[in-house]
């Protein structure tokens, strides 16, 4: 099926042409001139009468000869700064300016500016780039060039405690919407000069910034090549959240599991470089992406790493179960119910069949009912304004519990099993959005063919999961291919003195992490 | 390039109608819905009047909404202000050539087709027993829903009078009398029985095989009670019941069988009685051939400690579990003997010698098996038995008046 789409898909790839390849950007870029009052007649063509632009003229030198202008994004720059660092030194230090002449544009930037980030630019559209992005643009009358001054500031959420990834011990600092915040997060979990932190811009539009980040020595070879190579195909109108990017670079575009992994807290990042992954920030979100990606990620969660290794081993073994039990229980429920009732303990089996007496649907519309009507009330659940989300409880526990049950919608097992269900898919967000399409999946199959459906199923599932690949390796290592010594951090995860090789798979350029032989032992407990 | 192309595309479209077809073949035929089943919990087979070749087959249905709660105390039957208790079971009755052609007719009065795959209980009537039983039970064997683990009971009236004994503790006379069959591992003196090993003693040519036999005792006031009691096993040859056995032969022929979980051993001693629980016992058969004759020797190791002491004096010395322990290996040794003389009595090999010489001696048997009946009856039991008393239990004294103690303590 997905062939199918693929195909109509490369046919329209291929028949739609090129003739909108290129877009805006390519097109010729006016130079600047010689004049101030050309150069900011460009600028205002290129930028029009939007308000927040402002465009300030001012005379300077020793006997006001010299014509300047001072250009920014209202918002965007710390104004007062700009006066301080920017204006005054040129309104007011006449000393460096001799006989009104201006000697040389780099002297204004380096000799009178007080601002650290001071860059000579003679390009119309990076100049624009750059002001939009928050500097400051300084022009000055008879040059051909401009000065952009770091001076970005704009109101930012501070940085809080991450929404998705919540932990009772650990950091509790997570990304913001700006990404110099967070680049600047990563460093302080990796005091690393091997950390590299490159930008990009995407976006024919928005120009977004992208970063791709990774640890020099350490990331997989290849993979930053790879990243560049995917990132740098991006030809698209905006990349407004790092789904965006996930988009357009992931591996299995028409699978249902995800190939791309990302984060909001910077020690999961920070882990993850070090293991030889490569990170992709996008600005204006909190969600950074880190590839490759292994589909055990999902069952991992940063506590994982904080807290008593058996504790964790349970942990993880917990989550494989609810991610079953999320996918399958209600297939299995109907399986047996229709099919296998002979598995069914006897005491049981009467119970469930007093249960659906007065049910009139089958137990697979049943299911059907109920899980739908879960999704649709986990999702008000989520859209609503927290005022309102009282009242959704309300409701939700009324009419999945209670009411289906005496209104004989649905019998009380099956309310049993759709709150398994949904409790259990709430412990692996990570992987809610396959395993609730999944759920629908199996419980067709299971209404169709029983046991031997939900098998069939399972082995179509596995088979596409062994296919699949992220960024080069195998989606499902290491269970398949097997590789015993990274089971370490798997299912069981072992105390960290006894973690001393990177995954096989992505630490390949530095396999040793740590010395061997750390393991804590009393003194005078022997050698 | 274009025929390549509808080629492909026809491949995958034929591709995809296979796997769709898949998805009909299994299609929906296998799935029934619960509130459509009629579980069937126990069933009775019993010798029909009417068709004398056929049978007449009981069959127990369950009715799920009156097994919900926990009392039974049901909604129906208000008679003479007393609640009636509604049943939780439905017994139907019907009657033909084969136990599926009844199974079959059956559906002529219940809305659904019977669900065997919860049966838990067989129950064969005397007379069918009598009959042989092979033809009926070979459809439980066959047929892919009954269970192998059913429990299978002979009656000692007609089958359906023990499913329609309304159990006290239970819901279902069905379960009830499964669960009474198993209980009897706390006295030994009967052993559950079902399909597997029923089959088992079919399908070997010598061995007989014991079924318990259940009973429906009346009291005074007419309540009935389903009881493993009195004549507690059908002893078979073959696959027709030709005797009966009482409860210490049926224990007799456990000891020998290896088949005593617990027991309760009352051995006189000292002018009372001596309680003595056995909490485990084994046995060891051997068979050998001397001078064409076979030779059966049975070890039984057992252990046991003094549940109830009934004398008047303490028994705790070593000379007096030395004692007991002889008198214990005499008792058990003589219910041996006497159930193996009933056996031989009645020609039926219930502890399975005949396998048994089968695979010590192959060559030989060659010519014995065609006479097994004869040789049985000739058959040399030697037994021998050995006790063990392990602890007196919590107290040593006999917990009885003071005065009544002093003056009988032992002389030595």
């Amino acid at each position: 099926m997905f062939r199918v789409i693929r195909r109509m898909h490369r046919k329209k790839r291929t028949s739609g042409g090129d003739e909108n390849a290129g877009g805006s950007e390519k097109k010729a870029a006016p130079a600047l001139s010689g004049g101030l009052k050309e150069n900011l007649e460009l600028f205002r063509g290129i930028l029009g009468s939007s308000t927040d632009i402002v465009i300030t003229e001012f005379n300077f030198g020793r006997e006001k000869k010299a014509k300047g202008a001072l250009l920014y994004v209202d918002g965007l720059s710390n104004k007062e700064l700009l006066d301080n660092t920017v204006l005054k030194p040129l309104l007011f230090d006449e000393c460096f300016i001799a006989g009104g002449e201006v000697s040389g544009l780099e002297t204004i930037g380096q000799s009178l500016i007080a601002a650290s980030g001071v860059k000579k630019k003679t390009d119309v559209n990076e100049i624009v780039g750059d002001m939009l992005s928050g500097n400051a643009i300084v022009l000055i009358d008879s040059f051909a060039a401009a000065l952009s001054v770091e001076n970005k500031k704009w109101e930012a959420r501070s940085v809080e405690q991450p929404v998705t990834e919540n932990v009772v011990r650990g950091p509790r600092d997570g990304f913001t919407e700006t990404i110099r915040t967070n680049t600047a997060l990563l460093r302080r979990h990796l005091k690393n000069p091997g950390l590299r932190i490159e930008t990009f811009k995407i976006g024919r539009q928005a120009k977004t910034d992208v970063v791709v980040a990774y640890v020099k020595d350490l990331v997989m070879p290849g993979l930053v090549d790879e990243i560049k190579k995917r990132l740098q195909r991006i030809d698209t109108d905006a990349v407004l959240e790092s789904g965006y990017v996930e988009a357009f670079i992931e591996d299995a575009p028409y699978s249902i599991f995800r190939t791309v992994n990302d984060s909001e807290k910077p020690d999961c990042v920070a882990g993850r470089l070090l293991e030889g992954r490569a990170a992709i920030f996008v600005d204006g979100t909190p969600f950074v992406l880190t590839v490759p990606m292994l589909f055990l990620e999902n069952f991992m969660t940063a506590e994982d790493y904080y807290q008593r290794p058996y504790y964790s081993t349970y942990m993880r073994f917990l989550r494989f179960l609810c991610y079953l039990l999320a996918v399958f229980s209600p297939a299995i429920y109907v399986a047996l119910t229709t099919f296998h009732q002979e598995l069914i303990p006897t005491k049981l089996l009467f119970t469930m069949a007093a249960g659906v007496a007065g049910v009139p649907f089958p137990a697979v519309l049943e299911a059907g009912i109920m899980i739908l009507t879960f999704d649709i009330l986990s999702e008000a659940g989520i859209r609503l304004p927290s005022t309102v989300g009282a009242a959704i409880t309300i409701v939700g526990a009324l009419v999945i519990g209670q009411a289906s049950v005496s209104a004989g919608l649905a019998g009380p097992f099956m309310v049993i099993i759709i709150a398994i269900t949904a409790v259990a898919s709430f412990v692996i967000p990570a992987l809610t959005a396959s395993s609730s399409l999944l759920r629908y999946f199996f419980l067709i199959l299971a209404a169709l063919m029983g046991g031997f459906g939900i098998a069939m199923g399972l082995m179509l599932v596995l088979v596409h999961l062994i296919s699949l690949r992220s960024f080069g390796v195998p989606y499902l290592s290491p269970f398949a291919p097997l590789n015993v010594s990274d089971l370490k951090d798997t299912v069981v995860r072992v105390p960290h003195w006894a973690m001393t090789m990177r995954p096989r798979v992505l630490g390949l350029l530095n396999r040793r992490r740590q010395k061997s032989g750390l393991r804590p032992s009393p003194p005078g407990a022997g050698k | 390039m274009k025929f390549n192309h509808v080629g492909a595309m026809r491949k995958r479209t034929k591709t995809a109608l296979c796997l769709l077809s898949v998805l009909m073949l299994a299609g929906c035929t296998g799935a029934r819905e619960l509130g459509d089943l009629s579980v069937v919990i126990g069933m009775g087979l019993d010798a029909s009047a009417e068709c004398p070749e056929g049978v007449l087959l009981t069959a127990q249905i369950v009715r799920p909404s009156e097994m919900k709660g926990g009392s039974s105390e049901g909604s129906a039957g208000d008679q003479d202000g007393q609640p009636q208790p509604s049943r939780a079971y439905w017994n139907i009755r019907a009657t033909g050539e084969t136990v599926l052609d009844a199974l079959r007719e059956c559906t002529h009065e219940t809305n659904n087709r019977l669900y065997l795959a919860h049966n838990q209980l067989i129950v064969v009537g005397k007379d069918a027993a009598e009959a042989g039983i092979g033809r009926h039970l070979d459809a439980f064997l066959r047929h892919s829903e009954p269970r192998p683990s059913t429990v299978l009971i002979v009656s000692a009236t007609r089958a359906s009078d023990i499913l329609d004994v309304q159990p006290e503790l239970d819901k279902l006379p069905a379960m009830a009398v499964t669960k009474l069959t198993k209980t009897q591992e706390f006295t030994s003196q009967s052993k559950a029985v079902n399909i597997i090993d029923y089959a088992n003693a079919m399908l070997s040519k010598t061995t007989s095989l014991v079924i318990p036999i259940a009973t429906v005792f009346e009291e005074e006031s007419g309540a009935k009670t389903v009881r493993i009691h009195g004549s507690v096993g059908a002893v078979f040859k073959g696959d027709r019941m030709v005797g009966e056995l009482s409860e210490s032969e049926f224990r007799g022929y456990l000891w020998a069988g290896g088949g005593i979980r617990r027991t309760v051993l009352n051995i006189g001693y000292r002018g009372g009685r001596v309680g003595i629980d056995v909490v485990q016992a084994g046995s060891d058969t051997e068979v050998s051939l001397v001078n064409g004759k076979v030779l059966a020797r049975v070890k039984v190791k057992q252990e046991g400690r003094i549940s109830d002491n009934g004398t008047n004096v303490a028994v705790a010395t070593e000379r007096d579990f030395r004692d007991l322990e002889a008198l214990e290996s005499e008792y058990i040794r003589s219910e041996i003997m006497d159930t193996f003389n009933k056996a031989r009595d009645m020609n039926t090999d219930i502890y399975g010698f005949g396998e048994m010489v089968s695979k010590k001696y192959p060559s030989e048997w060659e010519g014995m098996k065609d006479r097994w009946d004869e040789m049985f009856g000739s058959l040399q039991l030697e037994v021998s038995v050995e006790s063990k008393l392990r602890s007196s239990g919590l107290v040593i004294y006999p917990i009885r008046p003071q005065r009544d103690r002093g003056h009988e303590k032992r002389e030595n």
